[in-house]
Protein backbone atom coordinates (compact mmCIF):
# COMPACT_ATOMS: atom_id res chain seq x y z
CA UNK A 1 0.00 0.00 0.00
CA UNK A 2 3.01 1.99 1.09
CA UNK A 3 5.06 1.28 -2.11
CA UNK A 4 2.04 1.89 -4.31
CA UNK A 5 1.68 5.63 -2.78
CA UNK A 6 5.18 6.45 -3.38
CA UNK A 7 4.70 4.96 -6.64
CA UNK A 8 1.71 7.27 -7.76
CA UNK A 9 3.44 10.32 -5.57
CA UNK A 10 6.64 9.60 -8.20
CA UNK A 11 4.10 9.21 -10.92
CA UNK A 12 2.51 12.49 -10.36
CA UNK A 13 5.95 14.19 -9.74
CA UNK A 14 7.31 12.87 -13.29
CA UNK A 15 3.67 14.17 -14.95
CA UNK A 16 4.22 17.67 -13.02
CA UNK A 17 8.23 17.65 -14.15
CA UNK A 18 6.87 16.80 -17.81
CA UNK A 19 4.26 19.27 -17.99
CA UNK A 20 6.65 21.58 -16.57
CA UNK A 21 9.19 21.14 -19.69
CA UNK A 22 6.56 21.47 -21.77
CA UNK A 23 5.88 24.78 -20.82
CA UNK A 24 9.47 26.07 -20.70
CA UNK A 25 10.03 24.71 -24.02
CA UNK A 26 6.71 26.54 -25.52
CA UNK A 27 7.87 29.82 -23.59
CA UNK A 28 11.53 29.79 -25.28
CA UNK A 29 9.72 28.64 -28.78
CA UNK A 30 7.23 31.63 -28.37
CA UNK A 31 10.52 33.58 -27.45
CA UNK A 32 12.64 32.75 -30.26
CA UNK A 33 9.67 33.49 -32.54
CA UNK A 34 8.82 36.82 -31.29
CA UNK A 35 12.50 37.92 -31.61
CA UNK A 36 12.52 36.43 -35.26
CA UNK A 37 9.53 38.05 -36.39
CA UNK A 38 10.06 41.06 -34.64
CA UNK A 39 13.88 41.78 -35.88
CA UNK A 40 12.97 41.78 -39.27
CA UNK A 41 13.91 44.89 -39.90
CA UNK A 42 17.64 43.57 -39.08
CA UNK A 43 17.26 41.21 -41.77
CA UNK A 44 18.43 44.02 -44.36
CA UNK A 45 21.92 45.97 -43.73
CA UNK A 46 21.02 49.77 -44.05
CA UNK A 47 24.11 50.47 -45.17
CA UNK A 48 24.46 48.28 -48.30
CA UNK A 49 20.77 46.93 -48.50
CA UNK A 50 19.66 46.57 -52.40
CA UNK A 51 23.04 48.25 -53.31
CA UNK A 52 24.79 46.13 -55.81
CA UNK A 53 27.97 48.29 -56.19
CA UNK A 54 29.43 50.87 -54.41
CA UNK A 55 32.56 51.66 -52.62
CA UNK A 56 30.78 51.14 -48.98
CA UNK A 57 29.92 48.31 -50.22
CA UNK A 58 32.86 47.05 -51.47
CA UNK A 59 34.41 48.60 -48.25
CA UNK A 60 32.67 46.42 -46.07
CA UNK A 61 33.00 43.06 -48.12
CA UNK A 62 36.50 43.38 -47.77
CA UNK A 63 36.39 44.44 -44.21
CA UNK A 64 33.87 41.01 -43.56
CA UNK A 65 36.84 38.87 -45.77
CA UNK A 66 39.49 39.89 -43.49
CA UNK A 67 38.00 39.39 -40.49
CA UNK A 68 36.26 36.03 -41.47
CA UNK A 69 39.78 35.33 -42.97
CA UNK A 70 42.04 36.02 -39.47
CA UNK A 71 38.69 34.21 -37.22
CA UNK A 72 39.42 31.59 -39.57
CA UNK A 73 43.06 31.44 -38.60
CA UNK A 74 42.34 31.51 -35.38
CA UNK A 75 40.09 28.81 -35.15
CA UNK A 76 42.05 26.59 -37.39
CA UNK A 77 44.86 26.90 -34.58
CA UNK A 78 42.00 26.13 -31.80
CA UNK A 79 41.07 23.14 -33.98
CA UNK A 80 44.80 21.86 -34.19
CA UNK A 81 45.38 22.12 -30.48
CA UNK A 82 42.60 19.84 -30.09
CA UNK A 83 43.47 17.27 -32.88
CA UNK A 84 46.96 17.52 -31.14
CA UNK A 85 45.19 16.70 -27.31
CA UNK A 86 42.85 13.72 -28.94
CA UNK A 87 46.17 12.01 -30.67
CA UNK A 88 47.43 12.33 -27.34
CA UNK A 89 44.85 10.84 -25.40
CA UNK A 90 44.42 7.85 -28.43
CA UNK A 91 48.37 7.52 -27.91
CA UNK A 92 47.81 7.28 -23.91
CA UNK A 93 45.16 5.11 -24.12
CA UNK B 1 53.10 28.11 -3.40
CA UNK B 2 54.19 26.91 -6.37
CA UNK B 3 51.54 26.12 -9.29
CA UNK B 4 51.77 22.68 -10.78
CA UNK B 5 52.78 22.44 -14.67
CA UNK B 6 54.48 25.92 -14.52
CA UNK B 7 57.74 24.39 -16.15
CA UNK B 8 57.22 20.60 -16.45
CA UNK B 9 54.77 19.69 -19.09
CA UNK B 10 51.08 18.37 -18.73
CA UNK B 11 51.34 14.41 -19.67
CA UNK B 12 47.65 15.11 -20.77
CA UNK B 13 48.55 17.91 -22.96
CA UNK B 14 51.97 17.82 -23.79
CA UNK B 15 52.71 21.37 -23.09
CA UNK B 16 52.74 23.36 -19.79
CA UNK B 17 50.24 26.14 -18.60
CA UNK B 18 52.96 28.98 -19.11
CA UNK B 19 52.80 27.68 -23.01
CA UNK B 20 49.20 27.53 -23.64
CA UNK B 21 48.58 30.41 -21.58
CA UNK B 22 50.83 32.60 -23.69
CA UNK B 23 49.33 30.77 -27.26
CA UNK B 24 45.69 31.65 -26.15
CA UNK B 25 46.56 35.26 -25.17
CA UNK B 26 48.48 35.18 -28.55
CA UNK B 27 44.64 34.10 -30.32
CA UNK B 28 43.43 37.31 -28.18
CA UNK B 29 45.76 39.49 -29.60
CA UNK B 30 45.24 38.28 -33.15
CA UNK B 31 41.60 39.00 -32.97
CA UNK B 32 42.54 42.35 -31.55
CA UNK B 33 44.46 43.69 -34.32
CA UNK B 34 42.40 41.20 -37.08
CA UNK B 35 39.67 43.91 -35.87
CA UNK B 36 42.11 46.77 -36.53
CA UNK B 37 42.90 45.58 -40.17
CA UNK B 38 39.38 44.62 -40.64
CA UNK B 39 38.41 48.30 -40.43
CA UNK B 40 41.46 49.61 -42.29
CA UNK B 41 40.04 47.52 -45.03
CA UNK B 42 36.81 48.60 -44.97
CA UNK B 43 37.88 52.48 -44.72
CA UNK B 44 40.34 52.05 -47.46
CA UNK B 45 38.29 50.25 -50.24
CA UNK B 46 35.51 52.70 -49.33
CA UNK B 47 37.77 56.08 -49.35
CA UNK B 48 37.12 57.58 -52.89
CA UNK B 49 40.60 58.66 -52.65
CA UNK B 50 43.58 56.86 -50.96
CA UNK B 51 46.89 58.33 -50.48
CA UNK B 52 50.32 56.53 -51.09
CA UNK B 53 52.20 55.83 -47.90
CA UNK B 54 55.60 56.24 -48.79
CA UNK B 55 54.69 60.19 -50.33
CA UNK B 56 53.17 60.87 -46.20
CA UNK B 57 55.36 58.81 -44.30
CA UNK B 58 58.93 58.56 -44.23
CA UNK B 59 59.80 55.27 -45.84
CA UNK B 60 63.34 55.46 -44.68
CA UNK B 61 62.56 56.08 -40.90
CA UNK B 62 59.86 52.82 -41.11
CA UNK B 63 62.51 50.76 -43.10
CA UNK B 64 64.58 51.19 -40.04
CA UNK B 65 62.39 50.23 -37.80
CA UNK B 66 61.80 47.00 -39.58
CA UNK B 67 64.82 46.09 -39.50
CA UNK B 68 65.60 47.02 -35.70
CA UNK B 69 61.94 44.81 -35.05
CA UNK B 70 63.67 41.73 -37.18
CA UNK B 71 67.07 42.00 -35.53
CA UNK B 72 65.07 42.03 -32.25
CA UNK B 73 62.84 39.16 -33.14
CA UNK B 74 65.93 37.17 -34.29
CA UNK B 75 67.62 37.79 -30.72
CA UNK B 76 64.63 37.10 -28.56
CA UNK B 77 64.35 33.82 -30.68
CA UNK B 78 67.99 33.10 -30.54
CA UNK B 79 67.89 33.48 -26.87
CA UNK B 80 65.78 30.18 -26.69
CA UNK B 81 68.63 27.94 -27.05
CA UNK B 82 71.30 27.86 -24.85
CA UNK B 83 71.96 28.19 -21.21
CA UNK B 84 70.40 31.27 -18.98
CA UNK B 85 73.55 33.41 -19.02
CA UNK B 86 73.40 33.49 -23.20
CA UNK B 87 69.54 34.30 -22.83
CA UNK B 88 69.73 36.62 -20.41
CA UNK B 89 72.44 38.55 -22.91
CA UNK B 90 71.02 37.94 -25.54
CA UNK B 91 66.98 39.00 -24.17
CA UNK B 92 69.15 42.22 -23.15
CA UNK B 93 70.30 43.00 -26.72
CA UNK B 94 66.41 42.57 -27.64
CA UNK B 95 65.28 44.90 -25.51
CA UNK B 96 67.69 47.43 -26.26
CA UNK B 97 66.26 46.78 -29.88
CA UNK B 98 63.02 47.39 -28.87
CA UNK B 99 64.39 50.89 -27.03
CA UNK B 100 65.57 51.40 -30.24
CA UNK B 101 62.46 50.87 -32.14
CA UNK B 102 60.31 53.35 -29.82
CA UNK B 103 63.14 55.78 -30.04
CA UNK B 104 62.91 55.92 -33.34
CA UNK B 105 59.31 55.37 -33.69
CA UNK B 106 58.80 58.72 -31.27
CA UNK B 107 61.08 60.64 -33.55
CA UNK B 108 58.75 59.56 -36.42
CA UNK B 109 55.93 60.92 -34.70
CA UNK B 110 57.47 64.25 -33.12
CA UNK B 111 58.23 64.69 -36.99
CA UNK B 112 55.04 63.94 -38.40
CA UNK B 113 53.44 65.99 -35.89
CA UNK B 114 55.64 69.32 -36.58
CA UNK B 115 54.48 68.97 -40.55
CA UNK B 116 50.74 69.19 -39.28
CA UNK B 117 50.10 65.57 -40.03
CA UNK B 118 47.95 64.76 -37.13
CA UNK B 119 45.13 61.67 -36.73
CA UNK B 120 42.80 64.52 -37.63
CA UNK B 121 43.65 65.30 -40.73
CA UNK B 122 42.42 62.45 -43.25
CA UNK B 123 41.55 58.39 -42.28
CA UNK B 124 44.67 57.39 -43.61
CA UNK B 125 46.25 59.14 -40.55
CA UNK B 126 44.05 58.24 -38.04
CA UNK B 127 44.39 54.58 -39.01
CA UNK B 128 48.10 55.05 -39.07
CA UNK B 129 48.31 56.66 -35.53
CA UNK B 130 45.96 54.10 -34.28
CA UNK B 131 47.71 50.88 -35.95
CA UNK B 132 51.48 52.21 -34.90
CA UNK B 133 50.58 53.68 -31.50
CA UNK B 134 48.84 50.07 -30.67
CA UNK B 135 51.79 48.48 -31.67
CA UNK B 136 54.02 50.82 -30.22
CA UNK B 137 51.94 50.28 -26.76
CA UNK B 138 52.83 46.15 -27.69
CA UNK B 139 56.53 46.85 -27.99
CA UNK B 140 56.22 48.99 -24.61
CA UNK B 141 55.09 46.19 -22.60
CA UNK B 142 57.29 43.70 -24.40
CA UNK B 143 60.55 45.66 -22.77
CA UNK B 144 58.75 45.56 -19.38
CA UNK B 145 58.36 42.16 -19.92
CA UNK B 146 61.78 41.52 -20.97
CA UNK B 147 63.06 43.22 -17.76
CA UNK B 148 61.27 41.81 -15.43
CA UNK B 149 62.28 38.49 -17.01
CA UNK B 150 65.91 39.69 -16.71
CA UNK B 151 65.63 41.06 -13.15
CA UNK B 152 63.74 38.30 -11.54
CA UNK B 153 66.17 35.54 -12.76
CA UNK B 154 67.77 35.61 -9.21
CA UNK B 155 64.78 35.11 -7.48
CA UNK B 156 63.23 32.62 -9.78
CA UNK B 157 66.17 30.51 -10.75
CA UNK B 158 67.40 29.18 -14.03
CA UNK B 159 64.44 27.03 -15.46
CA UNK B 160 62.09 29.60 -14.59
CA UNK B 161 64.45 32.31 -16.80
CA UNK B 162 64.27 29.92 -19.55
CA UNK B 163 60.57 29.27 -19.82
CA UNK B 164 59.84 32.42 -19.42
CA UNK B 165 62.25 33.51 -22.37
CA UNK B 166 60.70 31.16 -24.61
CA UNK B 167 57.25 32.35 -24.02
CA UNK B 168 58.55 35.97 -24.66
CA UNK B 169 60.38 35.10 -27.92
CA UNK B 170 56.77 34.05 -28.89
CA UNK B 171 55.29 37.28 -28.19
CA UNK B 172 58.20 39.01 -29.81
CA UNK B 173 57.76 37.31 -32.93
CA UNK B 174 53.98 37.84 -33.09
CA UNK B 175 54.92 41.65 -32.40
CA UNK B 176 57.20 41.54 -35.39
CA UNK B 177 54.62 39.80 -37.84
CA UNK B 178 52.16 42.45 -37.25
CA UNK B 179 54.84 45.34 -37.81
CA UNK B 180 55.22 43.80 -40.81
CA UNK B 181 51.90 43.27 -42.02
CA UNK B 182 51.47 47.61 -40.73
CA UNK B 183 54.38 48.48 -42.19
CA UNK B 184 53.58 46.84 -46.44
CA UNK B 185 49.75 48.71 -45.28
CA UNK B 186 51.00 51.98 -44.17
CA UNK B 187 54.34 52.48 -45.60
CA UNK B 188 54.32 50.74 -48.58
CA UNK B 189 51.30 50.38 -50.51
Amino acid sequence: MRLATQTLVVAGLQTRDRRADALRLRLIATTVAAIVIGAAPLLACPVCFQVEQGPVTDGIRAAVLVLVGVTVVVLAGFVRFVVRFARRAETAA
Amino acid sequence: MIIPHTLDRRTDTGVNNVTLGIWLFLASEVMLFGALFSAYALLRVAAPAWPRGREVLSLPLGATNTVILLAMSALAWRARSGDAASARRLLGASTVCALAFLGVKAFEWRTEIGRGLLPSVSTFLALYFTLTGLHALHVACGVIANSWALTGTKRVGEAMTLARVRNLSLYWAFVDAVWLIIFGLMYVS
